[in-house]
Formats: C-alpha cells, sequence, structure tokens
C-alpha cells in the first residue's frame, strides 16, 4: 500500500498507542510531554489527510496499461 | 394455398401447426433463456416464459416432465432446455414444450468456468496469502468498469454518499463481448500505472453468465492478480461468482457493495481522529495533575531546608504546561520549551546539583556519598565535593548530634 492511505493508517496506529501509553501513566513528565506533542502533531495530520480531497472525478484511458499482455 | 379460399381460424392455426409440426430441427432441441413469469398450476403442469435481452416464449412442461426437475424452476433463473416448439392451435400461441431442464450452470460455459478456476487455483492464484488489505483510507478510488453502465452511477453515488469530497480516477472499459477480457485487464494496468488510486474496484451490473463472462478470463485473473493496488471485485448479484472474485483481493456482491467497502464513512472517521485527539488531551492532563500531586506531598513532607523558590518555579512549570494543553497543540512547541526548560530547573534545583551551586557540600568515602556522620571515622580520608571543585580531607574528630 502506498502514499497517503499508508500515512493515515500508521498515523492512527501510532496515535492509540501513544494514548495508550500516557492513559497508563507512570511517565517522566519531559517524556510525557514530547509524546502528547507527538501524538498532536499525528492528530493534526490525520485531521488533514481526512479533508485532503478534492472531489475528483478524473476519466482515465487504457493507452499506458495496455501494452503488457497477460 | 390461394387467396380466395376463406380459412376458419382453425383452419389457419392447424396448418400453421402443420407446418412447424414438419420441422425436423423444432421437434427436439436445446434452448436456453432466462425464466420469467413462472406459474406451477394445480394440475402441476409449469407455465413460465423464457426469453433474452431481445425476444420471449412462452413455455409448458407437463407435470410428468416437470417431477424429473432437480430443482424448482424460478424467475430470472438461466436455464437450457430441452423440448419441442408448436402451435397451440385453440389459441394461437406459439409455444415452447419443455421435457427437461438443465441449468445453465452445468452446461458449456460453466464447465470452461470450472477448468479454468482449478487450474489457476493450482498456480496459487487465490491464495490467502497473497491478498492485500484494503486501505483504511485511500488516496483515491480506482474503478474499472463501463462507461455506459449502472454500475459505474452507482459506485459514484455511494462514494459521494459515504466521503463527499473523495476523488475517483475511473478508467472505463468494455465489460461484455469480444475483447473485454482483454479491455478489462488493460484497465486495471492503466490505473495501476496512473498511481493515484490505492483500491480498485472492478465490475459491473448483473447479466446473463455470457455477459458477466470477460470477468471470467484469464486475463483478467492475472492482472488482478498482478496489481499492486487492492483490488475489490463487484461482478453481478450477490449468487453470481466469477474468476475475478477468486483473484481479487476482496469480493464484494454487488459495485454498490463495493463503494461501501473501499470508503470509510467521512463523520465517522472524523469522530475517530476527533475521539483519540480527546483522549491524548486527558491523559496528558492527568499525568500533570499526577506530577502536580507529587510535588504537593514532597512541600507537605518539608524535605528540603528551603525550597520555596524551587517548588514554585516547579508549580508555575506545571501551570504554564497545563494552559498549554488547554490551548491545544498550536502554540504547544514554544510553551513546551520554555516551561519545560524551567521545569527542570527547578527540579533540579532541588536535587543535589542546586543544592551544591547555593554553596553546600557533599562527602563522599570510598563507599560512596556519606548521609550520616556514622559514616565517618577518625583518621579516615574522604571527599568534599562543592559546585566548582573537590578537596581530599582526613577526619580529625567526631562530635554526634546536630548542629555543629
Amino acid at each position: 500500500m502506498s502514499g497517503k492511505s499508508g500515512a493515515y493508517e500508521a498515523n492512527m496506529k501510532r496515535l492509540q498507542e501513544i494514548v495508550d501509553t500516557l492513559s497508563k501513566g507512570g511517565l517522566q513528565l519531559d517524556e510525557m510531554m514530547r509524546l502528547y506533542e507527538e501524538g498532536t502533531a499525528l492528530s493534526a495530520k490525520c485531521r488533514k489527510a481526512l479533508d485532503e480531497y478534492e472531489a475528483r472525478l478524473v476519466v482515465i484511458d487504457k493507452q499506458n496499461g495496455g501494452n503488457a499482455d497477460g | 394455398m390461394r387467396a380466395d379460399y376463406v380459412l376458419s381460424v382453425t383452419q389457419l392455426n392447424e396448418y400453421v401447426a402443420n407446418l412447424i409440426g414438419n420441422d425436423a430441427l423444432l421437434a427436439g432441441l436445446s434452448l436456453r433463456g432466462e425464466v420469467s413469469g413462472f406459474k406451477r398450476h394445480t394440475s402441476g403442469h409449469l407455465y413460465f416464459s423464457m426469453k433474452d435481452e431481445n425476444a420471449l416464449v412462452r413455455c409448458v412442461m407437463f407435470s410428468r416432465n416437470a417431477m424429473t426437475l432437480k430443482r424448482e424452476l424460478r424467475d430470472g433463473m438461466r436455464i437450457v432446455a430441452r423440448g419441442s416448439a408448436a402451435l397451440y392451435t385453440r389459441d394461437g400461441q406459439f409455444q415452447f414444450y419443455v421435457k427437461s431442464v438443465e441449468d445453465e450452470g452445468e452446461g458449456e460455459l460453466f464447465r470452461r468456468f470450472m477448468l479454468l478456476k482449478a487450474r489457476l487455483e493450482a498456480t496459487g492464484m487465490f491464495d490467502p496469502a497473497h491478498k492485500r488489505e484494503i486501505p483504511r483510507l485511500p488516496g483515491a478510488v480506482g474503478v474499472v468498469t463501463s462507461a455506459t453502465g449502472a454500475a459505474i452511477q452507482d459506485i459514484v453515488n455511494i462514494i459521494r454518499r459515504r466521503y463527499p469530497a473523495m476523488d475517483i480516477v475511473f478508467c472505463p472499459a468494455q465489460v461484455q463481448g469480444e475483447g473485454a477480457g482483454k479491455d478489462v485487464a488493460a484497465a486495471i494496468r492503466a490505473l495501476e500505472a496512473d498511481g493515484r488510486a490505492d483500491v480498485v474496484i472492478v465490475g459491473r451490473g448483473g447479466g446473463s453468465l455470457e455477459d458477466l463472462w470477460a470477468f471470467n478470463e484469464e486475463a483478467v485473473a492475472r492482472a488482478i492478480y498482478q496489481c499492486d493496488i487492492p483490488v475489490i471485485s463487484a461482478v453481478g448479484h450477490e449468487t453470481d461468482f466469477t474468476i475475478a472474485d477468486f483473484a481479487a483481493d476482496l469480493r464484494a456482491p454487488t459495485p454498490s457493495a463495493a463503494a461501501e467497502l473501499c470508503v470509510p464513512e467521512y463523520e465517522a472517521e472524523s469522530a475517530d481522529v476527533e475521539a483519540l485527539n480527546e483522549k491524548l488531551t486527558l491523559h496528558a492532563r492527568r499525568a500533570l495533575e499526577a506530577q502536580r500531586a507529587r510535588l504537593e506531598a514532597f512541600r507537605a513532607h518539608g524535605a528540603f531546608a528551603s525550597p520555596g523558590y524551587a517548588m514554585k518555579t516547579s508549580f508555575d512549570a506545571l501551570d504554564a504546561l497545563e494552559k498549554a494543553l488547554k490551548r491545544g497543540a498550536a502554540d504547544m512547541l514554544a510553551d513546551r520549551e520554555r516551561a519545560l526548560g524551567a521545569a527542570q530547573a527547578a527540579l533540579t534545583a532541588l536535587g543535589p546539583q542546586g543544592t551544591l551551586g547555593r554553596g553546600f557540600a557533599l562527602i563522599r568515602t570510598e563507599t560512596g556519598a556519606v548521609g550520616s556522620i556514622a559514616g565517618l571515622k577518625v583518621g579516615k580520608g574522604a571527599k568534599i565535593v562543592m559546585h566548582d571543585g573537590s578537596a581530599n580531607v582526613i577526619v580529625d574528630s567526631i562530635q554526634t548530634g546536630g548542629g555543629g
């Protein structure tokens, strides 16, 4: 899986991990802040990814892919 | 028959019936078509029509023949019927008299289907281990189907309903008739080469086994198998299975269902991100509160003689972090640098380094830091550590008890 979809899933997964880690508690203050910061950055990225579409309907033709005969 | 002859209706129908009855082909033939308007009479005779895209013929199957049916006929069933065609003179109705029925599935196409399926299966083409996961949020959805069918409309409508701004890359292909298989395969490769889509729906709406045949061709199966992008097959109705379905990463029962499977609902996905973000802030705040409670406990114990300044700085630092949390991530970074720096400095001031900085000294012997006068012995060596250096000394005399 390439590009955007893979990145989104990975970011959501990492964000979930961070939330889980924070929820367990017992972290040093700076470690906690580092994770919080990473988490907010990830959630901002995910938010952005959700809204990065333009409702396009692109029609392409087959000529580029039609050469390799299966 | 001469033009000035006047015939009765009976004579006409019998004449035509006779013509038809003398035709060798019509006396025994196999007829392929779809069952429609099926009725079972109380007598046990079956009445229905068989039709294809352009024509329809009424059929009768008498009860003695109907008893041989392996399964009940129903509307929409595609069958091959053995029988004869004749005119029913009473009604002037041309009819097909069915003697036996085989599912079209048992016919030639079905045999070819089974052969190809077995052969491709043996090559590992349908191996579950090769199936790729359908992405949770595709960058764009690729679609291969006919430009004129209902499928493309259904797919676009459902994607738009679930995720209004989703981008779609559509590569139209001929989905039935001569060359359709190669065309569909080429379209799949074109989407792959285009690179924008990271999930592809390949399919078409319902039709007869022949109509769907392109999706039973090896070229399509190979293109799906070799496609780097996950492919969802969506051919015909729920009951239609094709080779493409087996080669695909996921089979959807219909084109509409495929659209549901490849795109999340925007609202639900947004809510998921929002929920994680809220939990993140919630847990960060709890962690800060725990830190504050620790500091409070520290102060209550009065562990240090004059930690007032450092304590205050620590509480201020926590306050600053909490404020930053309330504001959210936007200006978190700058605040964090300041607040954390201050917190670190404050906590350090409470630790040995800070204490030394204020002019106190640490005494060590070869067994480590000395916390009590009992750790020292007259005549033995010790090391005095201060913030800017250390000195080796010999203990001259010892007085126990506070002060000094």
